[in-house]
């Protein structure tokens, strides 16, 4: 719904006749901006990366409350599981009037073990099992009115602020999931390092990644026009972002900010000199929310579809109420 | 004087040594004992050989160099992120290390690529492998007839570096600590401490020790002492396991203060500061006050461990090195092997090895002649052939010239003919003119 908007308004000159007086066109953006609020939206996030990295507590952080898996009774000193295990918790939010229905996908056990070969499977196997549920229903005689959509639309990994470089584990997972998935790499626990050795960190890791061919979310082949391009390419510039995460409020300068408390002094999260958190959080919610899912339904979930449709000539749905024949 | 009493009695009980404290009537002087060890240690020197274990990307190399305030690992060493390391590598470095006289020398034993492939099953197998070949070289260095030169490379320490999740230990973590704690004395850190808050930082030690101490592991332990104030820093040490560690080598200045630290943009996080990591009681207890005791224990329980067993292993079987001898050892004996045992073992062994020599040798000789020999016949055949081949061109020219010949004849004959015909019609010109003239005289 919301392309529509778009394309309104880069046709809006071409060809157009003047018009003679006040016709309300222009309304329609109040239009879709009610129903939306109507209907609120949903926002699946994956986050992937072994275990202490900080996962729980930025996606707190990001979205001002207690969304995460620890808010739901999960132990600190919980047991690593033995194979990577995947759990979701929704919650709906609300801001401004929108209701949001926003669901977390952990997977907790990734990268733990000491052998950790094709410990991306079960992650690649949750990401197309969401596709073929909504393929699913897609391809029903009387569908829904609105489809649940329970694909994953962004996969933040986390990478290990080592100073050195990236581990064959994160290029294996990026590798292999950059297609069916937005990817946004970010370095986690980012006061761990200062600011040259983050950005030393950084340029190195953006290395490795063009080298192992990684296409990272903004995807440079998805850039609508040039004023897209430019924005993304200055995102694409400053990632992979180096991102601390807290839920606590200390007192600095008479201001309440979200910081960690160190005997040598506080770091705060939402200032820019001190990690790229608020960048991150423009990014991912401000200004690309939508654009992620987007691409999530237009590219990914169509990848997935014409894939699917084209082995075995074609989609044979299992349930046995439904009676549809593929002619597709 | 509790202790010599002690002393004293213990003597008593060995063998009845007239046990009774004699109080001396003058200075004797033997107080000066002490002083004659230090001097000799001194003038010989300390050996020490510390081996850090951990993923890449700890700090372990900056850690060392902070530790020993050297930089043993410079820039120009390639890091983590320069190094294709397929296996776990297990390296050492020496470094000779000098303070108020007194000479240490450092070995760093390093083990680059620990648990940073995708697959680290048996990951810990080269580094005890490293291990238990240096108990070995010991062992034997120990049985020898000729023990003067007995170079110690045993590992004495371990720092094994943990990850600061802020969880607890690791799978990789336990797996290796319960492998190697009956080999090495395992000091656990926790590495780049200045990614937790204090809190933080206190929870995630009491977790690791409740799970070192579940999983049964044996890490060092710093031993009683009877001295009140040494017990008073044992405990504190014992409070704050598993140290916390931050390690840097830059010097930034603080408050008018030179101090080494990391400078983040929210204060600098120094290093030798006891609130802000436990970097100087590491230090402290490694250098300056456990160093000995970690090369006793070593010396007394993790290489005696390897030792019976080895030898109770050699002596059981009957086969390993006793061959001719036939009789078995007693098992509790302390001597395992007779010296003249060994000797006789060491003197079959160097023939045997001569043999070998010997016998590579003249394989190597037979080798090389034959290979002369080959060259030699190759360049014969490669002569002949060019002989051939000289021949062959020789006569192709000849046959041209022949050819040449017989063209330059062939075309002489036919020249000569038609000179003849030219003759031939001359004179038949000559003839006719002369007829013709013999005509017109008539």
């Amino acid at each position: 719904d919301i392309c529509l908007i778009r394309s309104s308004g880069t046709h809006s000159s071409t060809g157009g006749s003047t018009l003679l007086g006040y016709i309300g066109i222009d309304t329609i953006i109040e239009q879709m901006r009610k129903k939306t609020m109507k209907t609120g939206f949903d926002f699946n996030i994956m986050v992937v990366g072994h275990s202490g990295l900080g996962k729980s507590t930025l996606v707190n952080t990001l979205f001002k409350s207690q969304v995460s898996r620890r808010s739901a009774g999960w132990a600190r000193d919980e047991k690593i599981p033995k194979t990577v295990e995947i759990k979701s918790v929704s919650h709906v939010i609300e801001e401004g009037g929108v209701k949001m229905k926003l669901t977390l996908v952990d997977t907790p056990g990734f990268g733990d073990q000491i052998n950790n070969d094709n410990c991306w499977e079960p992650i690649s196997k949750f990401i197309n099992e969401q596709y073929e549920k909504f393929l699913k229903e897609e391809v029903n005689i009387t569908r829904k009115k609105r489809i649940p959509d329970t694909r994953v639309h962004c996969c933040l990994y986390f990478i290990s602020p080592t100073g050195h470089s990236l581990r064959q584990l994160d290029i294996e997972f990026m590798k292999r999931l950059s297609h069916s998935v937005n990817i946004i790499p970010i370095i986690a626990k980012a006061d761990t390092m200062t600011t040259e050795e983050r950005q030393e960190f950084k340029q190195r890791v953006r290395k490795e990644l063009e080298m192992s061919g990684i296409e990272f979310y903004p995807q440079k082949e998805f850039d609508d026009d040039m004023e897209d391009k430019s924005d993304n390419d200055k995102i694409r510039e400053a990632m992979p972002f180096a991102v601390v995460g807290s839920d606590k409020e200390y007192q600095v300068n008479g201001k309440r900010v979200l910081g960690r408390k160190t005997a040598w002094g506080v770091v705060e999260v939402e200032n820019p000199n001190h990690c790229e958190f608020a960048q991150l959080r423009d990014f991912l919610i401000r200004s690309h929310l939508q654009d992620l899912k987007e691409v999530t339904h237009n590219i990914h979930y169509e990848t997935y579809r014409a894939k699917r449709l084209n082995e075995n000539g074609g989609l044979h749905p299992i349930s046995s109420s439904d009676t549809q024949e593929s002619n597709l | 004087m509790s202790s010599g009493e002690r002393l004293l009695s213990e003597a008593d009980g060995n063998g009845g040594i007239m046990g009774q404290q004699k109080n001396l009537e003058g200075y004797v002087g033997f107080a000066n004992l002490p002083n004659q060890v230090y001097r000799k240690s001194v003038k010989r020197g300390f050996e020490f050989t510390l081996m850090v274990v951990g993923e890449s990307g700890l700090g372990k190399s900056t850690l060392i160099n902070s530790l020993f305030l050297t930089d043993l690992y410079s820039p120009e060493y390639p890091g983590p992120s320069h190094r294709i390391k397929k296996t776990v590598q297990v390296e050492q470095s020496k470094v000779l290390v000098k303070e108020g006289g007194v000479h240490l020398l450092l070995t760093i034993v390093d083990t680059p690529g620990f648990g940073d492939a995708v697959d680290n099953s048996n990951c810990w197998q080269p580094v005890i492998d490293y291990i238990d070949s240096k108990f070995e070289d010991y062992l034997n260095a120990e049985s020898r007839v000729n023990r003067r030169q007995m170079p110690d490379n045993r590992v004495q320490c371990c720092l094994y570096f943990i990850a600061p999740s802020g969880h607890g230990l690791k799978p990789l973590d336990i797996e290796f600590m319960k492998r190697l704690h009956e080999k090495v004395n395992i000091i656990p850190l926790i590495a780049k401490a200045d990614t937790m808050t204090p809190e933080e930082c206190q929870q995630f030690k009491k977790q690791i020790m409740r799970e070192i101490q579940e999983h049964k592991i044996k890490i060092y332990e710093f031993p009683d002492t009877d001295d009140e104030e040494e017990m008073k820093m044992v405990r504190k040490i014992k409070d704050r396991l598993p140290l916390a560690v931050v390690g840097s080598n830059t010097i930034i200045e603080v408050n008018g203060k030179r101090v080494r630290g990391r400078q983040y943009p929210w204060g600098v996080a120094e290093v030798e500061n006891g609130e802000h990591c436990d970097f100087t009681i590491l230090r402290n207890m490694l250098i300056r006050t456990h160093m000995q005791d970690l090369k006793d224990v070593t010396n007394n329980v993790h290489y005696e461990n390897y030792r019976s067993r080895k030898l109770a292993a050699v002596t059981y079987n009957g086969v390993d090195n006793n061959k001719n001898k036939g009789q078995l050892t007693k098992p509790d004996t302390v001597e395992g092997m007779s010296p003249l045992a060994q000797m006789e073992e060491e003197r079959r062994e160097h023939v045997a090895k001569m043999k070998k020599m010997e016998q590579e040798m003249e394989q190597v000789f037979e080798m090389k002649v034959k290979e002369k020999l080959q060259k030699l016949k190759d360049s014969e055949v490669e002569l002949q052939r060019r002989h051939e081949q000289m021949k062959k061109n020789l006569e192709a020219q000849h046959k041209e010239l022949e050819e040449k010949r017989r063209q330059h004849e062939e075309e002489k004959a036919s020249w000569e003919a038609q000179q003849r015909i030219m003759e031939q019609q001359k004179l038949d010109a000559s003839r006719t003119l002369e007829k013709n003239k013999k005509k017109k005289i008539f």
